[in-house]
């Protein structure tokens, strides 16, 4: 059953990458329809209004219209966790290649994973922050270093069983190179159990990007963020919810459409589910 | 140890249907049940607070309001604000005498008063405590405030010359504080009969002494508690290690007061006050408090303290101004002024006028973080100060930023206190076009116009969301005008926000300010003469209004003093160098916040210079 | 099986080699820390220690540098820092003005007895489920079973127990009925009435233990929210273990089996399912400690519990790298910990494993 197939026949993956796909377009064109202005625009007589035909998440405590807000943030927010598990990802890749094929390299970079992985993912992600200096952009390089592990590790375990099979036994005989052997051939081969972890890789790094967010890392009143929407909306939260509940619920769109194509790329892409 | 309160009903195996019912619905009704009945008897008062207080001697505590509103209870003054009136009436001391033209003050003691540790209330606690004040020297608290003063020759005679926080003190050896006492500042004439030498007339002293910060401690107690010091180089007094803080005296209490200090937490802030069943009764003998038991809990968490005075578990409960609309009618308190609670059994008694005001600085030498002068300094041209403050929409912000509960002010005084007067001038309205034309006749001779924008950074205090809404509108407003100013906001943390003030790195930055005392004093000095507080840290300074400060602070003659305040307030005014946002009204008896009160409680009134209760005035229906 | 002589000593041995290897890894972990704390390009190491705002004399400054040995070569500086970690100097927190080890450890029984409920709390809802949706494999109760799932984990965990606080708390109370409080261990009122004698620093423990009924009442109360709110990280994973197990139980021949004992079909199934299920549960225990750890540094903040995970929190916004960092170490020790515990408890049941 090819890939493809298999998201045809999952009614609920087809319905995940739906939404998926309306989440990105809404957050890519989020800045050119909503003007950048509208986050210094303050409209106190305004404030902390519900929902009604004019804002349709109603208003936060600036006067704001907090639908816009949610649309902004789903730029930063999308674009940010995407990004992470992009490099995240081509940084592992590259190492657990490597790992995979250069011996030397193996025993050293698996002992750095070790340490990396035997830390939760959250304090991890909070320590190097805490470290860099709170910002959304030294999250983002804490997050990536946090999930680059294991990349490696997954990388390099199925380079090492690719590098059993006869066609890169046959590669060495007709005395292709080491490195075109890894990039060209094997990496493509081996990469599948990556791409099967990767989008709902996405949501995960989503929800702790947001929860870090949320205690402490947010970029201000200024930059719109689930997580920090989320965190200055509580102050409120008994004289206008929705504050609250609509960044969240944002959060939560995103990250279950993500599991549910994640739950496809599983199915579709791991060889070792395959068997 | 006991538990204080009425018993409660336990609940007995034999009642329990079943272990997830009790679970379910006794658990939680349980740990409301045993607020509830403490709530309900008639002899307990129990008040949900947003910040309980750090300490309890008389001599420290300024920040802290809460501190204040326990020493009001435990401690008594020689004389004080009874009621709702602002003029000190004779409380410890039956009567008094001024003389020398201001700088010397004779007391007259009432007799027959104890301390609650049982000892008598004399002359020679009277001294006791005010040498302790200045003897303890706490930088940070009161006894560089009153008595010891703050700027030469100080109040008290020897205390500016003995203080090492405010004054010209070098040590704290034992010559120091001799010296000091050689001064006389405090003299026991006889048992009943106190004087007080001062340094300079100061028209503040009996108004100071009727606040805390007159408070009579019991010496006896003290001396108790107390331990010499071990460096032999350290001079003291039995009671009292200079320049140095008394840890017992923290957390524990001994004066006359109508109420003793049960309990006090220090780790969470929690109070319990008990009656004083020794109490003397006050002048007219008429004092006996009606509540025996007042507990005092800090509730962090708005949404607990507003539920519990909802459910009346809780009697009183803090609810901060940005949520008094989840007690209070918005629209008929916007449009009509007036306080109707949501709920039934809830009474919102106010608006009071109250002793804080929200204001904006302007930094006339605005400094870069390693020191040097920045090359910019907008602030030093009076069309740039006149320009900001008339883009500052204040009627907006006093409406919907502080909900209603500021009032408009003429100057950095409230109407609650002395000197306020509202026939000052400001040199400024909310006007932008003015703004705009101001703004670009100072830019072609700073240097900045919209073909060359200059940017500017607005600082807030990240924990109070209320600069930010004020700096983002007056941002909005200045960059809207596109005079060739971009004005940023960015907020900081606390300590971070002080010390850009503090180091002179703000530009246009907004503030709030309260005052321990009616006196107008405190402001007056920190707005209008160069060393003052607040104009410090902007650089002001205008020596004609420095002079009448110090003029007024000497002049026992009201009549004469107000005028003199009138003028200088004027004087400062037409500089410009700060735009007063609104003096703070409030609901119920604020000591942090404003405060809620169940239906039930009866005989409260409010007088400004209180934080927090007088409880002896409460009772329960 | 009887631990023999012979038994014992193979014991040991296999407890010291687990140990060192998971002493390395813990080595490890300090590297990283100490990195972080001394060796990022770009960071002065001494900010942590620096109040931001409140300037440090120039004599204090040097006597700082002194005590970090800061002006040595890097491996000397971590050589002093193992040393100091060894001996419990694990630095001093601004935060909780208080060196790190005993702020830590001060507020760990508050995390402790949260984690510890979530855990009951996703094992006694998680287990029913997995097997109810094994035993209907493919039929409702499995889909929504696997629908809920899939919400759970998509669900950021500390909107959900904001959620949580609206209704339960808020929305309840609006209305009258009773409310189940959203902030601290217990109520203050409480608290103060009928105070706690402390014995384990566990509330529910002790006060059960001295028979303080109350008090019991009122934090057993106060637990109901927040370790619900936790316990939906583990949730998933105990309902996709319970089931795949129970399914695979129900493969077995076990009917059979069970006909010879005549023991009752259910009685057989569960036994096994669960045998099953205890495996990949306890392999996994240590990594799910630090899960829960890291939700409660949210679900605490959440909810102002006072443990270790709010104080960590706390941290961030005070900008004390000195906390925060100490803090994923401790993090780290407790993870091991829990793994040299359970691995010993494998190699006590099961000689295998002891090569």
């Amino acid at each position: 059953m090819s890939a493809v197939g298999l998201l045809r026949r999952s009614k609920l993956a087809m319905a995940g990458a739906g939404m998926f796909l309306v989440l990105l377009l809404v957050g890519a064109a989020a800045p050119s329809m909503i003007s950048a202005s509208i986050v210094r625009d303050v409209h106190f007589e305004g404030k902390l209004m519900p929902p009604d035909a004019r804002h349709w998440f109603g208003t936060d405590d600036y006067g704001r219209d907090l639908f816009s807000m949610v649309l902004l943030a789903a730029n930063l927010d999308l674009s940010a966790s995407i990004a992470i598990v992009a490099v995240a990802t081509v940084i592992g890749v590259v190492l657990g290649a490597l790992a995979g094929f250069v011996p030397r390299l193996d025993q050293p970079l698996m002992r750095i994973t070790d340490i990396f992985l035997s830390v939760p993912n959250l304090v991890l992600a909070m320590a190097i922050a805490a470290v860099l200096g709170r910002s959304i952009g030294n999250l983002s390089i804490a997050l990536v270093f946090v999930w680059w592990p294991i990349y490696c590790r997954l990388m390099r375990g199925q380079v090492l069983s690719e590098r059993e099979k006869p066609y890169v036994k046959a590669l060495a005989v007709l005395g292709v190179g080491r490195w075109r052997t890894i990039f060209r051939h094997v990496i493509p081969n081996a990469i599948f159990p990556v791409i099967a972890r990767a989008p709902a890789d996405v949501g995960l790094v989503l929800i702790t990007m947001a929860a870090l967010s949320y205690i402490g890392f947010g970029p201000g009143p200024y930059v719109p963020e689930w997580g920090s929407l989320i965190a200055s909306g509580q102050a409120y939260i008994f004289q206008a919810p929705w504050l609250v509940i609509f960044p969240g619920a944002a959060i939560f769109l995103t990250s279950l459409s993500l599991n549910l194509i994640g739950d496809w790329a599983r199915d579709a892409f791991d060889p070792r589910l395959r068997s | 140890m006991k538990p204080i309160g009425p018993d409660e009903p336990k609940a007995s195996a034999a009642t329990r249907p079943s272990r997830r019912a009790f679970l379910a619905t006794g658990a939680a009704m349980a740990a409301v049940a045993g607020a509830r009945d403490a709530s309900a008897a008639n002899h307990t008062l129990v008040w949900d607070i947003a910040a309980g207080p750090q300490y309890v001697d008389p001599v420290l505590g300024t920040s802290a309001q809460a501190n204040v509103m326990v020493l009001q209870n435990v401690y008594e003054r020689l004389v004080w604000y009874d009621g709702p009136k602002m003029e000190p009436v004779p409380w410890l001391a039956t009567g008094w005498e001024v003389k020398d033209n201001g700088q010397r003050y004779v007391f007259k003691l009432r007799k027959g008063i104890k301390f609650q540790d049982g000892t008598n209330f004399d002359a020679q606690a009277v001294k006791f405590s005010f040498d302790r004040a200045v003897l303890l020297d706490d930088p940070t608290g009161i006894g560089s405030f009153f008595p010891t003063g703050t700027a030469e020759p100080g109040i008290f005679k020897g205390a500016w010359a003995f203080s090492k926080s405010f004054g010209a003190g070098k040590d704290y050896s034992q010559a120091a504080v001799d010296a000091y006492l050689a001064a006389g500042a405090v003299k026991v004439v006889d048992a009943e009969t106190v004087e007080f030498n001062l340094a300079q007339p100061y028209g503040a002293f009996l108004s100071d002494i009727a606040t805390f910060m007159g408070s009579i401690v019991s010496p006896s107690y003290v001396i108790a508690h107390w331990k010499k010091p071990s460096d032999p180089q350290r001079g003291f007094v039995p009671g009292v290690t200079a320049g140095q803080r008394d840890d017992w005296m923290l957390a524990n209490a001994s004066g006359t007061g109508p109420y003793t200090l049960s309990i006090f937490d220090k780790a969470t802030a929690n109070v319990v006050l008990k009656a004083n069943p020794q109490y003397w009764g006050g002048p007219a003998g008429n004092v006996k408090p009606a509540l025996q038991s007042v507990i005092v809990r800090t509730t962090l968490d708005q949404a607990t303290r507003l539920l519990d005075i909802k459910s009346g578990s809780v009697d009183i409960a803090d609810i901060a101004t940005a949520s008094v609309f989840d007690v209070v009618d918005k629209a008929k308190w916007l449009d009509q002024k007036k306080l109707e609670p949501l709920t039934p059994g809830v009474s919102v008694p106010g608006p009071f006028p109250w002793l804080t005001i929200y204001f904006a600085k302007m930094n006339l030498k605005i400094k870069n973080p390693d020191g040097s002068l920045a090359a910019f300094q907008p602030f030093q041209d009076i069309r740039v100060r006149k320009a900001f403050a008339s883009a500052v929409n204040d009627a907006d912000i006093r409406r919907n930023v502080f909900n209603g509960f500021a009032e408009a002010i003429p100057w950095g005084l409230t109407p609650a206190q002395f000197g306020y007067d509202p026939s000052i001038k400001k040199a400024y309205s909310f006007d932008l076009k003015a703004a705009k034309e101001m703004l670009e006749a100072a830019g072609s001779d700073l240097g900045f116009s919209a073909a060359k924008p200059r940017d500017m950074v607005l600082i807030t205090n990240a924990a109070a969301p209320w600069q930010g809404y004020i700096a983002t509108q007056v941002a909005s407003n200045i960059n809207q005008l596109n005079v060739g100013l971009k004005l940023d906001v960015k907020a900081l943390s606390f300590t971070e926000y002080v010390n850009s003030w503090r180091a002179q790195l703000t530009s246009f930055s907004i503030h709030s300010t309260f005052s321990l005392t009616a006196d107008p004093n405190s402001w007056l000095s920190m707005f209008g003469t160069a060393a003052g507080f607040w104009a410090r840290t902007s650089s002001y300074d205008n020596p004609k209004a420095g002079a009448l400060f110090k003029e007024q602070f000497q002049s026992i003659d009201p009549k004469q003093r107000a005028r003199l305040i009138s003028e200088m307030m004027q004087l400062v005014n037409d500089d410009v160098a700060w735009v007063w946002l609104g003096a703070a009204t409030a609901y119920g008896q604020p000591t942090f916040n404003p405060n809620v009160l169940r239906s039930t409680v009866k005989g409260f009134y409010y007088n400004p210079t209180y934080q927090g209760f007088y409880f002896p005035a409460l009772s329960k229906a | 099986m009887g631990l023999t002589g012979g038994n014992r000593l193979e014991l040991l041995g296999y407890t010291v080699r687990r140990l060192g290897g998971l002493g390395l890894v813990l080595l490890g972990v300090s590297i990283l820390v100490f990195v972080l704390l001394r060796g990022m390009p770009g960071v002065d190491p001494l900010s942590a220690y620096l109040t931001p705002g409140l300037p440090m004399s120039p004599e204090a400054l040097k006597g700082l540098r002194q005590e970090l040995h800061l002006d040595e070569p890097l491996p000397l500086q971590y050589v002093y820092y193992v040393i100091d970690l060894l001996r419990g100097d694990w630095g001093f927190s601004r935060t909780a003005a208080q060196p790190v080890i005993p702020a830590l450890l001060a507020r760990l029984p508050a995390t402790i007895e949260l984690a510890v409920s979530a855990v009951l709390l996703s094992s006694a809802i998680g287990v029913p489920a997995g097997i109810i949706a094994a035993l209907r494999r493919d039929r409702m109760p499995d889909i929504v079973v696997r629908v809920v799932s899939i919400t759970g984990i998509s669900f950021p965990v500390f909107w959900f127990g904001i959620l949580l606080q609206l209704v339960f708390f808020y929305y309840a109370g609006q209305l009258g009925l009773p409310a189940l409080p959203s902030r601290g261990r217990v109520d203050d009122l409480v608290a103060l009435q009928y105070p706690l004698t402390p014995v384990t620093g566990f509330f529910l423990i002790d006060s059960l233990v001295t028979g303080n009924l109350p008090f019991f009442a009122s934090a057993l109360a106060h637990l109901v929210l927040p370790a619900f709110t936790l316990s939906l990280i583990g949730l998933a994973t105990v309902v996709r273990i319970m089931r795949a197990s129970m399914l695979e139980v129900l493969r077995q021949d076990y009917i059979l089996l069970a006909r010879s004992k005549g023991l009752p079909l259910r009685t057989v199934l569960l036994r096994h399912a669960l045998r099953n299920a205890i495996t990949p549960v306890l392999t996994t225990a240590g990594t799910t400690l630090g899960i829960l750890l890291g939700g409660a540094v949210v679900v605490e903040t959440v909810f102002s519990w006072p443990g270790i995970g709010r104080l960590a929190a706390q941290g961030i916004l005070n900008n004390d790298s000195v906390l925060v960092v100490g803090f994923a170490l401790f993090v780290a020790t407790m993870m091991v910990v829990v793994n040299l515990a359970v691995d010993i408890l494998y190699a006590v049941v099961d000689p295998r494993v002891r090569y």
